[in-house]
């Protein structure tokens, strides 16, 4: 569904990803793990062309999408979704306007049908009766769920979360983590999510990658991350553990 | 070396921002790919709720400009060809230079802190992850709302410019309106309004470019939003100043 081929990408005379080869199949849930600056969103980032690769190879579903043109790209675009870390709701638009964004753009829908897709998206994660509270009226929590909820209006086969559930509490974590696979199981979408949190990564994950200095050092599922014998990866998951018993993660 | 030459690198840097963004916009403008409903929003938002203080400001213009020049004229004794020259000079130069700076600070600012907070909050690149052209929906129809409202903006306080004068002309010098407009026709040409249109309407592209670029290329939270809406003010009113001198040359 996705695979990239010694992908390459620098800021100016800064390596962000340095031929990195990874590949995600249809209906997998991956988990991207890793220290900040790792290069876990630069590769999300990359995957959606939102920013430009140095060298390399990205194709989504079979075709090359590196070397396209932008209005080519947006075709493949209609077929994912991403969810930012901070929601990035068009805070001009109320919640139904932010969900209906790419119906009303890219359909002929009527307006009957476009209301009731978003009726329905926005039931499928929990904040139906929410249509008309604008951004700056939602928690955090509420944000990203109304993110998801626009990132599944063209319904997606790929979806792409970047930090899920960083600074959220463990209720709405689990809220959010409940979300990622209920879209699967609903909507049958293929995921990649971005996360430094081990629990949300375990719970969610068919594998977890653990990205290091723009490499990806190990891939598995979380139990074999755990056994590894890597110094980094085991500094890393037993920092993490820290971070979340002492109640910062 | 390099720290020498810096200040130009910039210019040309900036220069090239612009005539980039000029490109893409134009592509869209080519292939009337241009979002009507949001155009029309952005004519009212941005070009009618101007109209208010554009008015006030070519008004008083005009009044002080008449102040100063019926005591030159009646002090040499030719009052009949005021009106004339104040249609002139309004027409060709202040109607469409006011206008444009007091747009420039109401709108222009307005583009760029729009744009600006969407491109620092990922909503620009959220726009781009649902498959939309940022420059297609952000620009374009702001773009096109300026090219249809300012020279529309300018004609209006133009003419109230020009009455505001005759008012002042009128009540402290008791110039009748027949002699004022005597020598309008005479002054002003149907050449001269054409030119004051496509004064505007440059002057619109100039706001409207310069404003799109400082938002879209905002960096550094809060504070970057602020920079860029400065600088978007600033450099639009040296442009302004900078193309009137270049379009009065190539015009008249």
């Amino acid at each position: 569904m996705i695979v990239t081929k010694n992908l390459k990408v620098k800021y100016g005379r800064t390596t962000i990803i340095e031929g990195l080869d990874f590949s995600v199949k249809e209906g997998e849930i991956v988990s991207l793990m890793g220290g900040s600056g790792c290069g876990k969103s630069t590769l999300l980032r990359a995957i959606m062309r939102l920013i430009s690769i140095t060298e390399g190879e990205i194709y989504i579903e079979g075709r090359r999408t590196d070397n396209i043109s932008e209005a080519r790209m947006n075709e493949v675009r209609k077929k994912m979704g991403m969810v930012f870390q901070e929601g990035a709701l068009f805070d001009s638009m109320n919640v139904s306007e932010n969900v209906a964004f790419a119906l009303r753009r890219h359909t002929r829908m009527k307006e009957k049908e476009i209301q009731e897709i978003v009726m329905e998206r926005l039931e499928a994660v929990g904040l139906a009766g929410s249509e008309k509270k604008m951004p700056d009226e939602l928690s955090g929590g509420m944000q990203r769920r109304v993110g998801v909820a626009r990132a599944l209006a063209l319904s997606p086969k790929i979806l792409l979360y970047d930090e899920p559930t960083t600074g959220l509490d463990p209720v709405l974590t689990a809220t959010v983590v409940e979300l990622i696979l209920k879209m699967r199981e609903r909507y049958g979408t293929t995921s990649v999510v971005v996360t430094h949190d081990i629990g949300a990564a375990a719970r969610v994950s068919d594998r977890v990658a653990m990205m290091h200095r723009g490499r990806i050092l190990e891939e598995g599922t979380m139990r074999d991350l755990e056994e590894s014998k890597d110094e980094y990866i085991k500094h890393f998951l037993n920092a993490m553990r820290y971070e979340t018993l002492s109640g910062r993660g | 070396m390099e720290a020498l030459f810096r200040p130009v690198i910039d210019i040309i840097e900036y220069v090239g921002k612009l005539a980039l963004m000029l490109v893409k916009t134009l592509y869209f403008f080519l292939r009337l790919a241009i979002d009507i409903p949001l155009t029309i929003f952005h004519m009212s938002n941005m070009g009618v709720n101007s109209i208010p203080i554009a008015i006030l400001v070519v008004g008083f213009t005009g009044m002080i400009m008449s102040v100063q020049i019926m005591e030159q004229a009646v002090r040499f004794g030719t009052i009949a060809p005021v009106g004339g020259g104040m249609a002139f000079v309004m027409v060709r130069e202040l109607g469409p230079v006011l206008t444009a700076v007091v747009l420039a600070g109401r709108v222009g600012s307005a583009i760029a802190s729009e744009i600006g907070t969407m491109k620092v909050s990922e909503q620009v690149d959220a726009l781009r992850s649902l498959a939309t052209n940022p420059i297609q929906y952000l620009v374009v129809p702001r773009m096109a709302a300026l090219i249809i409202m300012i020279p529309v903006v300018c004609i209006l306080s133009t003419l109230v410019g020009i009455m505001a004068s005759f008012w002042v002309a009128n009540f402290m010098y008791g110039v009748e309106w027949e002699m004022f407009y005597s020598y309008i026709p005479r002054f002003v040409s149907v050449y001269d309004i054409t030119a004051m249109m496509i004064k505007s309407s440059v002057f619109a592209v100039t706001i409207s470019l310069i404003g799109c670029v400082e938002g879209m290329y905002t960096e550094g939270g809060a504070f970057g939003v602020g920079q860029a809406t400065t600088r978007s003010v600033v450099v639009s009113i040296v442009a302004i100043f900078a193309l009137n001198f270049l379009l009065t040359f190539i015009l008249f």
